[in-house]
């Protein structure tokens, strides 16, 4: 016996058996996984208050729940601009007070696209030939993300968009590497879903688009390439056209979510003006600010090592040219953001280089599965040094939780994406909750105070509720027992409405906040004031 | 006696290389300055903090037998000082100061106390020159390419001026270097021993080294391991010898824990947690106190700042290795050819590692500059590591003229920009503080060239000697001279095949 020595001596049989369960099941492990992820992700930040913090998310959940109760609830509340999947997806849920206050009617899809999305990381790499832990380190990549954690936790489109983006990518790369016809339907169907979640879905569209043509060209000609182009457009552009039929049946104008008064390229015009749209026509500043972007978004190691996978990809000849060509879809959102920052049809704020705020930075996060995929590659191909690399990456995503790094939580908190509306719609939920009367408000300016005061969507009048806002409006005195808004703010649609009608006089405010004012009906009014929504049902 | 009279020679040279920009200066009566008195002007040995803060430790211990400071003393450390429970102690582990100690009591027998503390670094670093040597030798490089390996880690990057100072950076390369040249020998008792002692002196010396030597720590460890395949069942055998990495860490941990017990009243208190006070101390302001925000990084590696900090560390022009020491990177292409070897792969990625985890940690520290400081101060340990390579670049490449050519360039340029701090100081702002001093101090070594010119020098060989003779700036291209001279000579001497052969050690 050997007393310097300690010896164990282990039956192969089971380990071997366990690991190659956990092979097979890998794929379910990695769900089930997640799941808890989500949920105990989800519960955190409800409980810390963060999962409302976003302006946005708070008008996504009233967008949905609009289509389900108001003064004038349909499909039509949908509305432009923003693509509808994300509410229409809300439907089933919102009609709940709570699903619609907490924000588990927008949540639930964010979580479930986060457990898909790293599904489909993990199938990527699988279909890229790397081993399991490579596939794994892939996911967990994605995983402990601190953006991706929030931003799935959230009603907030990112994660259904990387979802259904990233599917259609693997989708595609499927086709490019097994010529099945079906993968290209399924991918047509994937792209065509994310042009229904955010205009990144349309450049991306565009981009699988040309590496279709390009690779049907090269291998069967022309009229091959003409009819691959036309199969998968007929599809994936499906989305694109129900828009522009939506936007010209409800407004008029098939291109009103591009250039209506709601619109980015308005809101857009208008940070022009005051100076603050620097990126527009500057190459190198739009390189610049998104880089930083997605840089914060997934740490600078992320990053660096990604970008190396990346090109450990392209020029690995063991991989079809092909099937190689078809992954830089995966840089699509990168471009497609670039591209926006410099045609001026996007504004991304970051901190200390756009001046002191932070204001869309969760844009950067768009790459995150990408790079994930391409840091699993890496970790994959380089098999001496592969532990350093991960070693090295445990210690920077631990002071990276440790530490809170999350940019899309400090734009949440502190950055412009927030509007602490608290006082607005306290004061709301204080002196309205128990009276009878309608409020008279912009939702285009105020969709967080109609979230926040937490009040039925059916005491709000506002743009969306047609004869309601014309009639209260025009005689704010016979409809609203209360006006928010901002005065003298010719944005505020309601003030914009109120102030040619000379009504003002017939209110008192009763409270002034920094972001909107409150106003109330005087007392000798009140007997001529509606309570009840007496108009006729609107189409 | 063929070779022991080159060696006696480039000893020789290497250590009047080293003695020329010693700091020092002579007093108006003739005597050395700085032996009995703390002057803190620039250039000289107390102009910064961190070596000024050791020192005065050393000062207390000797004089005082105390870990705490006197008022002087306090003034002289500040701001890297502690003011705790009425008391003034260093901020920093005491591991440099505990080390310089017998250099100290043996100098003050002489009259020059300071010199000695300050030469017991100086020495470090001729220690370190031969530890990287050794370890390009084991690498696979020849004695030649070896030992161009060393003389450019000296005196082709910041760890020139680092070596005239009393900081813990060639303290911490010394304990670094001497537990990769340990990571050769086999796993044993006294090897286990002495890399766990190696990695207790490591964290009594700074605290970062504790990350820097734990991936070769986890190595060590892992060696212990084996596997072997019987077919059915699978053997793992655990060396037990394991455990004296533990027991050779333990005494000198027990030390830290002693020594923090002294001066913060807890074993597991260290002085860095308590934080920075000013000599005299600022009068307290009656401010109302924001509530803390619970989001505000609470640890002092933040991924945040590692973009910056990686293009301050390795680009800018105010601390980077592209801007002050470009060599360094020709080290880390040999070192990713050691790892092509099946010998020295294993090895050869603990040092990758080592260096990565490095340039990481120090790029999303709050402060990649190292405040006010020459070159890339906290990239030291990774530049002593990847120097290792150089001599393996030579080897593979020295038939390229092209690679000759770029190769003595980078180096030139490296040992060029090296001489300047060597000879001034390392007080060179951030560009962040020198955008905003009243009298403009430019945030690069063209700060240091313009004490030369002002024929401004912290050398006491010059300040004793050469002033008023010979002017400054041609002492210091004669110096520059010597080294580029000395690089080429050792390069063109590599490319000749039937010299030496490899491993002749």
């Amino acid at each position: 016996m050997n007393i310097t020595e300690l010896t164990l001596t282990i039956p192969r049989q089971p380990f071997e058996r366990m690991f190659a369960w956990i092979s097979r099941h890998a794929l379910v492990l990695v769900l089930i996984f997640l799941a808890i992820i989500s949920v105990v992700s989800y519960v955190h930040f409800y409980q810390n208050g963060l999962g409302l913090a976003y302006n946005d998310a708070r008008s996504h959940l009233d967008i949905g729940r609009r289509v389900v109760e108001g003064l004038k609830p349909g499909l039509a509340q949908l509305g432009s601009v923003w693509l509808p999947l994300p509410h229409i997806l809300m439907i089933p849920m919102i009609w709940n007070d709570f699903m619609w206050h907490s924000g588990l009617a927008g949540a639930l899809q964010s979580m479930t696209s986060f457990v898909a999305t790293g599904a489909v990381i993990y199938m990527f790499l699988r279909m890229l030939g790397v081993g399991l832990l490579g596939r794994v380190f892939g996911v967990v990549v994605f995983f402990l993300n601190l953006n991706v954690l929030y931003l799935q936790s959230i009603a907030m489109t990112e994660l259904l968009l990387f979802f259904t983006m990233t599917a259609g990518v693997y989708e595609l790369t499927k086709w490019h590497k097994t010529d099945n016809i079906l993968a290209l339907i399924r991918a047509a169907f994937w792209v065509m879903l994310s042009t229904l979640i955010r205009y990144d879905g349309w450049f991306l569209l565009a981009y699988c688009a040309g590496l279709i043509v390009f690779h049907i060209w090269k291998k069967r000609g022309y009229r091959a390439a003409e009819g691959y182009f036309i199969l998968f457009c007929t599809l994936g552009s499906f989305g694109i056209f129900l828009w522009l039929l939506w936007n010209q049946l409800i407004f008029k104008d098939a291109l009103y979510f591009a250039f209506g008064p709601f619109s980015a390229h308005a809101q857009q015009a208008q940070l022009e003006t005051a100076g603050v749209l620097m990126t527009k026509k500057n190459l190198l500043l739009s390189l610049k600010i998104y880089l930083y972007a997605m840089v914060f978004n997934s740490t600078a190691y992320v990053t660096i090592l990604a970008v190396v996978g990346a090109v450990v990809l392209w020029f690995d000849k063991r991989i079809n040219p092909a099937v190689r060509l078809s992954t830089s879809a995966l840089c699509a959102p990168f471009l497609f953001n670039i591209l926006a920052l410099y045609l001026g049809h996007s504004v991304l704020f970051v901190q200390g280089i756009s001046g002191n705020t932070w204001f869309n930075v969760r844009y950067g996060a768009t790459m995150i599965p990408s790079l994930a995929i391409f840091m699993g590659y890496l970790i994959d191909r380089v098999k001496i040094g592969r532990l350093s690399l991960i070693a090295l990456y445990a210690f920077v995503i631990f002071f990276s939780v440790a530490n809170n790094d999350a940019v899309t939580i400090d734009d949440a908190r502190v950055g412009s994406s927030q509007k602490n509306v608290s006082e607005v719609s306290g004061y709301l939920k204080t002196h309205a909750a128990n009276e009878e009367g309608f409020i008279l408000i912009s939702a285009a300016s105020h969709d967080a105070i109609i979230f926040s005061s937490e009040l039925p969507m059916k005491r709000f009048i506002h743009e969306g509720t047609g004869s309601y806002w014309e009639s209260a409006t025009t005689s704010p005195d016979r409809w609203a027992r209360w006006i928010v808004m901002r005065t003298h703010d010719d944005n505020d649609l309601t003030y914009k409405a109120i102030r040619v009608t000379n009504q003002l006089s017939k209110y008192t405010m009763v409270a002034k906040f920094p972001f909107a004012d409150v106003y109330e009906l005087k007392s000798e009014y009140l007997s001529t004031l509606n309570t009840e929504p007496t108009l006729p049902k609107q189409k | 006696m063929k070779r022991t009279l080159p060696l006696m020679a480039i000893g020789l040279i290497l250590t009047a290389l080293l003695a020329m920009p010693l700091k020092g200066d002579k007093l108006p009566d003739g005597s050395l300055a700085y032996q009995q008195t703390e002057d803190t002007r620039v250039p000289g040995p107390f102009e910064s903090s961190g070596s000024s803060s050791r020192y005065a430790l050393v000062e207390a211990i000797v004089k005082s037998g105390t870990f705490f400071f006197n008022d002087v003393q306090a003034g002289l450390a500040a701001p890297d000082l502690v003011q705790y429970n009425g008391k003034y102690f260093s901020i920093f582990t005491p591991g440099v100061s505990f080390a310089v100690l017998p250099f100290y009591l043996l100098g003050n027998l002489f009259g020059i106390p300071q010199l000695a503390a300050y030469g017991a670094t100086t020495l470090v670093a001729l220690v370190n020159l031969l530890l990287v040597v050794l370890i390009a030798r084991r690498l696979g490089a020849g004695i030649i390419p070896s030992f161009i390996s060393g003389f450019i880690f000296l005196f082709g990057t910041n760890a020139l001026t680092y070596a005239l100072t009393l900081t813990q950076h060639h303290w911490s390369m010394l304990v670094i270097l001497l537990a990769i040249l340990t990571l050769f020998k086999q796993p044993g008792l006294l090897r286990n021993l002495f890399l766990g002692l190696l990695y207790g002196a490591g964290l009594l010396i700074d605290i970062p080294n504790a990350f820097i030597l734990l991936p070769l720590m986890v190595y060590a460890a892992g060696q212990h391991l084996a596997g072997i395949d019987e077919g059915r069942t699978v053997k793992i055998k655990l060396k037990l010898v394991l455990i004296f990495l533990l027991l050779g860490f333990i005494p000198l941990l027990g030390a830290f824990g002693w020594y923090n017990k002294q001066v913060t009243g807890s074993a597991t208190r260290l002085a860095q947690f308590i934080g920075r006070s000013d000599y005299p101390p600022k009068p307290k302001t009656t401010t109302e106190k924001k509530p803390p925000d619970p989001y505000a990084p609470t640890l002092p590696f933040y991924s945040r700042n590692q973009l910056n900090g990686l293009y301050i560390l390795l680009i800018s022009n105010e601390r980077g290795w592209l801007y002050y020491s470009p060599i360094v990177f020709i080290g880390m292409a040999g070192l990713f050819l050691a790892v092509k070897r099946k010998e020295t792969e294993k090895i050869a990625v603990v040092i990758l590692t080592m260096a990565g985890l490095t340039i990481t940690m120090y790029s999303s520290f709050g402060d990649p500059w190292g405040g006010w400081s020459f070159g890339p101060r906290y990239l030291l340990p990774a530049t002593a590591l990847l120097s290792t390579g150089i001599g393996l670049a030579i080897e593979r490449w020295k038939r390229s003229i092209l690679f000759g050519l770029a190769f003595l360039t980078i180096a030139g340029y490296s040992i060029y920009v090296a001489a300047f701090g060597a000879f001034t100081t390392t007080q060179v702002p951030p560009k962040q503080e020198a955008e905003h001093l009243v009298t403009f101090i430019p945030y690069t070594y063209a700060y240091n060239q313009q004490l030369i010119d002002q024929n401004k020098t912290g050398s006491l060989v010059y300040n004793l000697w050469l002033n008023g003779r010979v002017p400054l700036t041609t002492v210091v291209m004669m110096y520059q001279g010597i080294g580029i001279v000395l690089v080429s000579i050792a390069y063109t001497l590599a490319c000749r095949k039937r010299i030496f052969k490899k491993n002749d050690i």
